[in-house]
């Protein structure tokens, strides 16, 4: 029941082609950023703070430069000192001073894993063992880790030069709150007065990682010269090619930036870590340098997802409307600023109609790794709090929880939190679908409870650049700047070869690097198919019209009078009527009918339009031990349409599965002491594919009228609604609401003997 | 004379927490110049922290012309989940 249907329309989009990059990826000739070589090359090994704050007094790396071996060694004294200011970062945007300060603490370390100095030597094992002869005087300072306690007055401080911003006046002391936002319309209090029914609760979620299984890692090879080579896997070459230039102060066409086949991203590989350290033991030893970290360095120094903590008040009429809504939530946003609450601020009701509302979001700063996007960055967390508590408000009210959704669901029209109108968005249609699905029906065991929930999420259009070039033989070359996070290389083909009306098989598609194509955004936002295939569907369409151009010449009639057919260009009228030059004839004598034929666009993408899941969840939970069992999993979603139905069901399921995972099982485990004792995928509990069912991922297809092919962003959503699913299914399993995650067995068979 | 209805958090740290005002500029680019009179220091960062909606459709062209009618929304820019835009703007 997977595959969509009414396809008729098209000979490409919505088919199940061989994936491009598939037989390089199962034969492990795909080359990843760890993979990576170069003659000459030295090996980097990275000093770590084994302090969650601390002052650093003195490095002295005299023994370390002395050793046998040894290249080069640096500090952040070698990086140059940078006025702050705002820069884009990725998704969102960050102080240049921060993201420096990411890669390399100068003055304090601000968690543990910080980075605080760098060797490039022969070996790798020469590299460590120098890292041994650095001598660090550190003042160790208090730290924090909880959100809540970094709020209080007498919390340490992780920044003396932070004041917090979306407050007025500005605050005369520097404090932990990055941020704060805030909306409001209508009379909450009146509201919740006058409800039928009020539920209230508080609702926590911990930060966790991506879990991508590929580490960073990272080439860089500076010339004497001033021009640099960067080999390295990344959600977009161009970020890192500008984020490395500036913390460098460095021109960006100095720096080619080559992307590397990227193993997981999910929005954790959206900035830099080791580029520009690479960079700098790569000039002071006029070598290339390679850095790659190990898991634990993953786990310790990149950023996870936020965690956070949720208190709200939901309020509904007897029919179930939704009439008021007050929702505070806290996001732990780690050792720097850069995450905006707002995208919690505008998912926590993006799916539903409430009349009276008041939000406020704080970005709260702790001595943990410096948080990143993780898809769908800022919404799963609310959407838990808010989906748990219209779960709450459906049995208060004795309602079916899906009516409960459908009478409060946003339709087009109506208008989105930031007040403008949706346009032809999806979310009733997939509530409808889950419904109707015979999973929502189906009878339960003993001991098993069934959960629902929704989601929402913005997506993205932005900036992309395609060429398209015609090959002498008649072959399509495409090329973007876009890494194949999601298998964008297979969408770019299917929408080139629906476009220009040829085989998929004639199509190949390049990710080109940051000095042999214009500029591409990042891949993420859920922003690839649909904003770099509108450039690539551009790009298509300039071609045919070249080739009909060129025909025309030769047939001496006008363009409108040349047909484009599965390639062929075919004379309309005049003396040539009828007569047909394949496409292959008129590429092999390009070079005497104009030149070469291609053609570069370049887009800022609007007209993108959100993503909307519905997730149902059965859950087993045993009363002996607590412990929870997926036994039946269901994730529906609209995908606009869908490109390659393949690729948008595994984005379906994974985000699915990832979203389990933050329900049940993962969690950054500290000590008093501020350190990390799980820093490994032993001990952080990922979910593998025998801890689950089959996740039945069910497209709905509401065409985007704002994309040719009617793409809507598929990527992200699906990891919103699984945290209240399964919490929500459990809470029914057990009798009793749980409403801090993850759901670990103690936690569970504690709440069901609870009172 | 364009209305333009300000973002709570940026209005609360740029434009004195106001929720509105309204501006003589004849496109974007001139107003973010306008509002950095308001609120100085806006205009380095609106262009990493704000998005604009006019009349209910996000716009990626600063120079696309603003007429005397036009309803502006100034937004925080989040790279994915800021919002949809119901048409295209260009």
């Amino acid at each position: 029941m997977n595959a969509p249907e009414s396809k008729t329309a098209f000979r490409h989009v919505g088919t199940r082609p061989v994936r491009p990059d598939g037989i390089d990826k199962v034969t492990g000739k795909a080359v990843y950023g760890p993979d990576f070589t170069v003659a000459g090359m030295l090996h980097g090994a990275i000093l770590r703070s084994p302090h969650p704050h601390a002052r650093i007094r003195a490095i002295d790396t005299r023994k370390a430069e002395a050793l046998p071996g040894v290249k080069a060694v640096i500090t952040g004294a070698d990086f140059p000192d940078l006025q702050s200011v705002l820069v884009a970062a990725g998704e969102s945007s960050s102080d240049i001073v921060h993201l420096s300060r990411t890669c390399m603490a100068h003055g304090k370390v601000l968690f543990e894993g910080h980075p605080l100095a760098a060797v490039a030597a022969t070996s790798q094992a020469i590299a460590r063992a120098a890292l041994d002869l650095i001598a660090v005087d550190y003042e160790v300072l208090p730290h924090v880790l909880d959100p809540e306690e970094a709020m209080r007055t007498d919390a340490p401080v992780l920044h003396d030069d932070l004041f917090t911003k979306g407050v007025n006046p500005k605050p005369a002391a520097a404090s932990n709150a990055a941020m704060r936002v805030e909306t409001d319309r209508g009379d909450v209090e009146a509201a919740l007065a006058g409800a039928a029914a009020v539920v209230s609760g508080r609702y926590s979620t911990q930060p966790v990682h991506q879990g991508y299984i590929e580490p960073h890692a990272a080439v860089a090879s500076w010339n004497m010269d001033g021009q640099a080579q960067i080999w390295a896997s990344s959600q977009g070459h161009f970020s890192i090619r500008a984020l490395t230039a500036q913390i460098l102060a460095i021109s960006i066409a100095d720096i080619r930036v080559m992307p590397l086949e990227i193993g997981g991203g999910f929005g954790g590989k959206t900035g830099v870590y080791l580029e520009p350290v690479a960079m700098l033991l790569s000039r002071k030893s006029g070598h290339p340098v390679r850095l790659a970290m190990s898991r634990a360095e993953v786990f310790q120094a990149t950023g996870p997802a936020p965690g956070s903590v949720v208190n709200l008040r939901i309020g509904a009429a007897a029919d179930g409307t939704l009439v008021g809504a007050d929702i505070d939530f806290l996001f732990n946003a780690g050792a720097f600023p850069g995450l905006s609450a707002h995208s919690g601020l505008v998912c926590a009701l993006g799916h539903y109609n409430v009349a009276n509302v008041k939000i406020v979001g704080h970005e709260v700063l702790c001595n943990r790794p410096a948080s990143k996007a993780y898809r769908a960055p800022g919404s799963p967390q609310v959407a838990f709090a808010v989906e748990s508590a219209l779960d709450e408000l459906a049995l208060k009210l004795g309602m079916d929880p899906i009516d409960l959704r459908l009478r409060n669901a946003v339709r087009p029209g109506d208008a989105q939190p930031t007040g403008i109108p949706f346009g032809e968005i999806g979310y009733a249609e997939c509530l409808e679908a889950a419904k109707a699905h015979p999973h929502w029906t189906a009878p339960m065991k003993a001991n098993q409870g069934r959960g629902v929930a929704g989601g929402f999420w913005g997506n993205y259009g932005g900036p992309s650049t395609a060429n398209v070039s015609l090959g002498e033989d008649g072959s399509v070359l495409v090329v973007t700047g876009s890494p194949d996070i999601g298998g964008s290389r297979a969408s770019m083909a299917i929408m080139a070869a629906e476009t220009l009306d040829l085989p998929y098989e004639q199509i190949r598609v390049t990710i080109a690097d940051t000095s042999s194509i214009g500029f591409s955004m990042v891949t993420g936002g859920s922003r690839t198919t649909f904003a770099t295939g509108k450039a690539v569907i551009d790009a298509c369409n300039q071609v045919m019209l070249t080739v009909r151009e060129r025909a025309a010449k030769q047939w001496g009639v006008g363009v409108d009078a040349v047909d484009w057919q599965s390639g062929d260009v075919v004379c309309l009228t005049g003396e040539k009527a009828g007569e047909r030059m394949p496409l292959a004839k008129m590429t092999g004598a390009a070079p005497f009918t104009g030149g070469p034929i291609s053609a570069e666009v370049a887009i800022n993408a609007t007209g993108y339009l959100p993503g909307f899941g519905v997730h149902i969840c059965d859950s087993e939970v045993d009363p002996q031990t607590g412990q929870v069992s997926i036994v039946r999993y269901t994730a529906v979603q609209d995908v606009g349409r869908a490109i390659h139905p393949d690729y948008c069901e595994g984005q379906i399921q994974g985000g699915a599965v990832q979203g389990i995972g933050w329900a049940l099982n993962e969690a950054y485990i500290y000590g008093a002491d501020g350190l990390m004792s799980n820093a490994g995928f032993l001990d952080y509990r990922v979910p593998v594919a025998s801890d689950l069912p089959m996740i039945d991922a069910v497209m709905v297809e509401k065409p985007n009228p704002n994309h040719p092919y009617g793409v809507k962003g598929v990527g992200e959503v699906s990891i919103v609604p699984p945290l209240a699913a399964v919490a929500n299914a459990v809470s029914r399993a057990v009798g009793k609401r749980l409403p801090d995650l993850p759901l670990t067995p103690e936690t569970v068979w504690a709440a069901a003997r609870a009172d | 004379m364009a209305r333009v209805l300000l973002d709570r958090s940026l209005a609360a740290e740029f434009f004195g927490s106001r929720d509105a005002v309204t501006l003589a500029a004849n496109s974007l680019v001139a107003l973010v110049e306008q509002l950095d009179g308001i609120g100085p220091g806006f205009a380095e960062i609106a262009q990493v922290r704000a998005a604009f909606a006019v009349d209910g459709v996000i716009v990626a062209d600063w120079t696309v012309p603003l007429t005397a009618d036009s309803e502006v929304y100034l937004l925080p820019r989040i790279g994915g989940g800021q919002g949809a835009a119901p048409h295209m703007a260009m």
